[in-house]
């Protein structure tokens, strides 16, 4: 018999989730997560941003009871995802990008009608939601096709698909993306923003490494890195933690006599030097306005020292800045881990 | 209600069986190798009885040994069959992760899948039967059955054999590279231990206490006792009916216990060493 959940708990909630892996050959043991408190509203969509390694998919991994955490709490619909699991694995959706997975022996539409019947999705209701998301993820053509005989990205779309089949309170989404060409990661998207939206009190636990798609899906963002959230908050407010004003980029004149010594010096902020464009016979330098900072006040001090400033464009802070300010590096160099 | 949704969940998983036990052949071939595989078994062990008559086999004793192969069937399709799944499900369609954290649960799953690998087995053994009984001369008196006796083996006999299935299982979860030796050697095992194909008591002495361990080497006994009238093991054979078949029911009922907590066990282990969406073969 199904328990029903207190509906003002929150939809996922951890408390010094923690979790390790004993190291090979004696080696010392590596931290996957290191004491995470995620605390995930009712209808939000929640992302997890963070480079490879960095704990994502261990932590989804722990909340849909595939595997043990080390120390700390995990809840799910109100639910222990240790002592509950049951009751979670009720209310829970899992779709993880970037797998061949399925039974090459079934069509497109039998799959996803077997998985409904797993999670007890009378047929009568599974057939026309199915037929939905075929259309949905553009597999109506291959309905009645063999998994055997779909690409990879077509298999990550049926994959896509069987995730909302049994419409779940929470749904899991680990790099759901991963590998798809733009136009399906666009469409993808915006059909989990839709869902989200129609349906009262859905969930969505997000797990990316694309800034984009956390930047325009989430309401929120925790970014991670090895093992710990290091920020959590809406986008626009993790881009407004970042000290500073607008991001500057000068095209300037190669074989100017200033360095970037006395160039800093003028600006008032670290300078870096971009791309040079031997055909224009220029370079980019670029850097960040101080709070309250005038770009006029900062051309004027270039040209004083003899920098011939030959293009100007300026933008906002995004959400890369921010996890770069958060993190001390950007989501794809080396060493993320 | 939930037993309904229960069973409609399992009666799906025996959908999903049944699709991949056949579909790897057109129907004709399908049909062809589910007669062949019985019929061959059938003809091997007539042709070591054959060989073997002229010296120490009676054929009172081949009509028992016959029947053990018969019904070891089910042993030999559910028991690797269930451990198969797991592996296959992991590691061929990387599907396990999905199936164990729907609410359906890996165990009315695999509870579903084995009825498939059930009706598979009991084909065998009826065929196997059946060329017994009409090509071997092995058969037995019908006044001579005792039908409440051997219905009841019957149960507990399949119990075992689905209680082994689950424990290799839980073995086949937790292990990954090395679940397949793992599931033949203790299918050879099985074979030779209990019972099946010469008796218990040409085993050395320190390793009949774990032949007697086994249900099966009780099943098949019953089984001969019970259809043919007849067993195979000197000490078996002085036990009354009653203390035979309650033996049996006895150490069914362990196994089926020790098998239940081995699979949790292995369960836990499984979420504990994240095994349950690891590839390492394909």
């Amino acid at each position: 018999m199904s328990r029903s959940p207190d509906s003002s708990t929150p939809a996922v909630e951890t408390r010094g989730l923690r979790r390790s892996y004993p190291g090979p050959r004696g080696a010392p043991e590596v931290v996957a997560l290191a004491g995470v408190d995620l605390r995930i509203e009712r209808g939000e969509v929640f992302g997890l941003l963070g480079p490879n390694g960095a704990g994502k998919t261990t932590c989804i991994k722990i909340l849909n009871t595939l595997l043990f955490p080390s120390g700390g709490e995990a809840r799910v619909a109100g639910f222990d995802v240790v002592r509950e699991a049951n009751e979670v694995r009720r209310r829970i959706g899992l779709v993880s990008g970037g797998e061949n997975s399925g039974y090459g022996i079934l069509t497109v539409r039998e799959c996803l009608w077997m998985f409904s019947q797993f999670y007890g999705v009378p047929s009568s209701v599974a057939w026309p939601r199915i037929d939905r998301l075929l259309e949905v993820t553009g597999l109506t053509p291959l309905a009645r096709t063999r998994i055997n005989r779909l690409s990879t990205g077509q298999r990550q779309k049926m994959n896509f698909a069987r995730g909302f089949v049994s419409e779940p309170e929470v749904l899991f989404l680990d790099e759901p993306t991963l590998g798809m060409d733009v136009n399906a990661a666009r469409m993808l998207r915006e059909f989990v923003l839709s869902w989200v939206r129609e349906r009262d009190g859905r969930t969505v636990l997000l797990t990316t490494h694309y800034m984009a798609e956390a930047d325009q899906m989430c309401d929120r963002i925790a970014i991670v890195d090895r093992g710990r959230v290091l920020a959590s908050d809406t986008p626009a407010a993790l881009r407004r933690s970042v000290q500073g004003g607008q991001h500057v980029e000068l095209e300037v004149r190669e074989g100017g006599a200033a360095e970037s010594g006395s160039i800093q010096a003028a600006v008032g902020v670290p300078v870096v030097w971009g791309a040079p464009h031997p055909e224009r016979g220029t370079r980019t330098l670029k850097f960040r306005l101080p709070e309250g900072g005038v770009l006029g006040d900062a051309l004027r001090a270039l040209e004083e020292i003899g920098v011939a400033v030959q293009g100007i464009s300026t933008r906002e802070t995004s959400l890369e800045d921010a996890f770069i300010h958060i993190v001390g590096r950007a989501l794809d160099d080396e060493g993320a881990e | 209600m939930a037993m309904t949704g229960t069973f409609a969940r399992m009666r799906t998983a025996a959908w999903l069986g049944w699709q991949v036990e056949s579909n790897w052949a057109d129907p004709v071939i399908f049909f062809i190798y589910m007669i062949a595989r019985p019929l061959a078994v059938s003809l091997t062990l007539a042709a070591m009885y054959a060989a073997t008559r002229s010296t120490a086999t009676e054929g009172a004793a081949f009509a028992g040994f016959y029947v053990a192969n018969a019904f070891h069937a089910y042993v030999n399709t559910m028991v690797v069959g269930m451990g198969w799944a797991v592996f296959e499900e992991r590691e061929e369609f990387e599907t396990l992760k999905y199936v164990y954290v729907s609410p359906m649960g890996l165990v009315t799953y695999l509870a579903g899948r084995s009825f498939v690998r059930f009706v598979l087995g009991s084909i065998s053994a009826l065929l196997m039967l059946l060329v017994g009984w009409f090509a071997l001369g092995v058969r037995w008196e019908w006044s001579g059955v005792q039908p409440v006796f051997l219905a009841i083996t019957m149960v507990a006999g399949l119990g075992a054999t689905l209680s082994a299935g689950f424990l290799l299982s839980g073995v086949a979860m937790v292990l990954t590279r090395s679940a397949m030796t793992v599931l033949e050697g203790t299918m050879l095992g099985l074979y030779l231990m209990c019972g099946v194909i010469f008796p218990v008591d040409l085993l050395p002495v320190w390793l009949r206490p774990l032949s007697y361990a086994l249900p099966f080497t009780w099943w098949y006994e019953c089984i001969r006792r019970f259809l043919l009238g007849r067993g195979s093991s000197a000490y078996m054979n002085t036990l009354s009916d009653a203390q035979l078949l309650g033996a049996m029911l006895a150490v069914c009922a362990a196994f089926a216990v020790l098998s239940w907590l081995v699979y949790r066990a292995m369960d836990r282990l499984a979420r504990t060493l994240g095994r349950l969406d690891q590839t390492t073969m394909f």
